[in-house]
């Protein structure tokens, strides 16, 4: 099979096809950022979440659940340690963040300190 | 000599699985580019008493899946909406891919399609496929004389 040459993408260049880091959805609105982040099976006692300096950081296991007697048919779906971190911006408020487990997908929400937030400026 | 435990399932599986490994081999540069998951990850476990097929579906609702069992082939569908997210929202970082998502796997004829079974927890679908009564192992004790 012929494969395309491609220019490694330092974006992907951490990316073990094995072990590859949770897919994430970052996106802000005028009161708060969301971190959206893909960790199918993941549990919540496996997963933990800190703000080291400047950043955001998430690690955890996807541990497989499989026993001694079973047999590995078609494994496709990835398990083992993943890490992210992501930087903050200095408008996010270290100290109001919420994180909640939705249907296999972590959902981390910074809300941003009071002065960042957009005021309308009333005309005299 | 070794002996091999006799699978009946494998062969009619694996020809699947080479399937998959060839779209694999060829997807896997299209989603190195782009990042994006192009299909839908599974496992297929055997066990003693069931096959059990594990999805991975992060994101997406028990009513956004569905399960159809047509002749013996298993499809598993489903659509990953983006809706919760509003249009005036900044995106900083677009890893995840949202739409339709369909696998279809050929089931052994061994499975018992009555007491198929499955469960969403945690963005995991696992469907159980139980083994028909005469295709589990069987231990049989041989006296000697």
């Amino acid at each position: 099979m012929i494969r395309f040459n491609l220019m490694p993408n330092p974006a992907l260049a951490n990316r073990n096809p094995r072990a590859p880091q949770p897919r994430v959805d970052v996106f802000e609105n005028d009161t708060e950022f969301n971190l959206k982040i893909e960790i199918p099976g993941a549990l919540k006692d496996d997963v933990k979440i800190w703000v080291e300096n400047d950043l955001l950081i998430v690690s955890g296991e996807k541990k497989r659940n499989i026993s001694e007697d079973d047999q590995a048919i078609i494994s496709e779906r990835n398990f083992g340690r993943f890490q992210r971190s992501f930087r903050l911006p200095d408008n996010a408020d270290r100290n109001n963040i919420e994180a909640e487990l939705q249907n296999g997908v972590l959902v981390i929400v910074l809300k941003k300190s009071a002065e960042s937030k957009p005021k309308d400026i009333s005309i005299k | 000599m070794s002996l091999v435990r006799w699978r009946p399932a494998r062969n009619i599986l694996s020809i699947q699985d080479e399937i998959n490994r060839m779209f694999g081999d060829f997807l896997g540069d299209v989603r190195g580019e782009d990042g994006a998951m192009m299909s839908l990850p599974l496992d297929i476990i055997e066990k003693n008493d069931k096959f059990v097929v594990a999805a991975d579906l992060p994101g997406l609702k028990k009513e956004d899946i569905r399960i159809t069992l047509q002749n013996n082939l298993l499809t598993i569908s489903g659509t990953k909406s983006k809706k919760s997210e509003s249009k005036d929202d900044a995106h900083y970082m677009m890893e995840r891919s949202f739409g339709s998502l369909c696998r279809t796997v050929n089931l052994p004829p061994s499975i018992d399609h009555s007491g198929i079974e499955a469960e969403f927890v945690d963005g995991v679908l696992s469907v159980m496929l139980p083994k028909k009564e005469d295709a589990k192992p069987k231990e049989i004790r041989v006296g000697i004389k």
